[in-house]
Formats: C-alpha cells, structure tokens, sequence
C-alpha cells in the first residue's frame, strides 16, 4: 500500500524536486545579511533584452588580478587580492580581506562566450552576458490547416 | 516615545550627520590603519566611489572620511546581494597628526590616506652619555 501511494504522488514530488531546483540555481547559498556570506565576491544579477547584466565589488583589485570564464550557462568569477604588508608597522585594524576567491554562478540560459562585456572601474565589476543564439525563444509559425 | 510633538521630530532629523541629497543607505567601509614612526596610514574600501565624490576632513582630532554614492535602483533583479549607497566613518586619533600633510589617494575602489604624524608625536631616540 505504501509503495502505491508514492507511486501516485511521484508527479507531484518531482515538480517539487524542479522549482526547487530553479530557485537553486541562482539563489546558492542564501546570503544572511550584507556580507559576502553567499560567497565572495557579493554579485547583482537582472536581465534586460536578452542578456544579463551582473555587478560585484572588487575594491582593490584590476583587470589583471581577475579571470572571468564562461562555460555554457556557467559564468566564474576568479582571481586573488593581495595587500602589500608594511614590515615594522604597527597594525591598529585589519578589517579588510586578501586571498584567492572563485565563485560561479549558474544562468537558466547559455552564454553566447564571444559577447561577452566586462569592465572593471573604482572597484566595481560590470559584466553583460549576451544569450546564446540557440538559447533565445523562438516564434512557432502555425501552418494554416 | 510617541513622536507627536512637531518639534522634537524635526530635530531628531536634523541631528543626522550625513545629509543625503536623496534617501539611501549609509555604509561603513572595511578600513586597515597601520602606524609607523613617522605616520598613519588608512586604507578603505569604497568601492563604486568617484574621488570627486569623496570628502575627508580632520578637526579636533577627528578623522572623517565619507562619500557620496548614486544608490542603484532596479525593479528587476534576479539577484541581489548587496546594496548601494554612501560611505560614512570616523576616527578619533590621540595622537596629534599634521592635517596639513595628508594625503590622500583614491585607485580601484580604496582610497589610501597618509596622516603623517605631528613632529612632537614623533618617538625620539634619546642620547645616553657615559660618564667617563
């Protein structure tokens, strides 16, 4: 009887199982409070026509010291911050961060990889990532009868 | 308390130090502080600050630093983990700095202030004469 019973509410699990999965997908780890508890560095994400746009801090750090790749619908942000030591000083506060940091976020879409856009200015990163052709919705013609 | 009385709300609003020119949140930056003989110096993190934006400021033996940041408003994010708005922080120093001389640099989001400390503040070595 318990083995019927499952059976019959296996549809119902497995859309459970699919919108958990599509909030996972962008939410990875829930962020408590503004810190980088979700991973660093912190990122905005929206969407506007057919591509996304995201934003992180990354105070300290240029072009150089950031490598961002794209891997279909995944997008890594990777790098290391290093802050020079100043030998036979006294440090009164050590607040800020330094080391190496990756994080990857997941897209419901893939990444058309050659559009990419990325800029980095005042600490701030700015990425477009443009949809990939197969990936953008598609008008179905309906053939008259 | 109830805050009926027009007065006392209007001066609980005045009392604010930063005075946004619109309503948006007042962050406080990561800031190193390092002391050598010579001077301090003061590293922040402000990230999505413009330097014409940025105001330091010293008086009685108070550091000020703050700045002034357009908050971003979207309607359609599908993620958002951090906010955006001014950076406000203050330091109180005991020991007496030359204002004059600091100097102050703003590269990639930090901004890097040299607060040379005043000439009596300053540790002198103190010659030790043997008697012969």
């Amino acid at each position: 009887m318990l083995g019927r019973m499952m059976n019959d509410l296996a549809p119902l699990m497995e859309l459970q199982n699919h919108m958990n999965q599509l909030f996972e997908n962008f939410f990875e780890d829930m962020p408590s409070q503004r810190g980088y508890n979700a991973g660093y560095p912190g990122v905005n994400v929206w969407e506007e026509n057919d591509a996304a746009y995201l934003e992180a801090e990354l105070p300290g750090l240029t072009l150089n010291d950031v490598e961002l790749t794209v891997t279909g619908n995944e997008f890594t942000i990777s790098g290391e911050r290093k802050i020079a030591e100043q030998p036979g000083a006294a440090y009164h506060r050590r607040e800020r961060a330094t080391g190496k940091f990756s994080r990857t976020l997941r897209l419901p879409w893939d990444v058309d990889a050659d559009k990419v856009e990325a800029r980095l200015q005042n600490g701030i990163l700015s990425v477009k990532l443009p949809k990939a052709e197969a990936s953008k919705p598609k008008k179905i013609k309906l053939l008259s009868a | 308390m109830n805050n009926n009385n027009a007065i006392e709300r209007q001066e609980s609003q005045a009392v604010q130090k930063v005075e946004p020119t619109q309503p948006a949140a007042i962050y406080t930056p990561l800031v190193d502080i390092v002391e050598t003989n010579d001077a301090f110096t003061f590293q922040a993190d402000m990230p999505g600050a413009n330097a014409q934006d940025i105001d330091v400021t010293y008086e009685n033996n108070v550091l000020t630093i703050q700045a002034k940041v357009q908050p971003q408003h979207r309607d359609n994010y599908l993620l958002q983990e951090y906010g955006t708005g001014h950076y406000y922080r203050q330091f109180s120093l005991n020991t007496p700095v030359d204002p004059d001389a600091i100097k102050a640099d703003f590269r990639d989001g930090v901004l890097e202030l040299q607060v040379p400390k005043a000439a009596t503040a300053k540790t002198r070595k103190i010659q030790i004469r043997a008697a012969s």
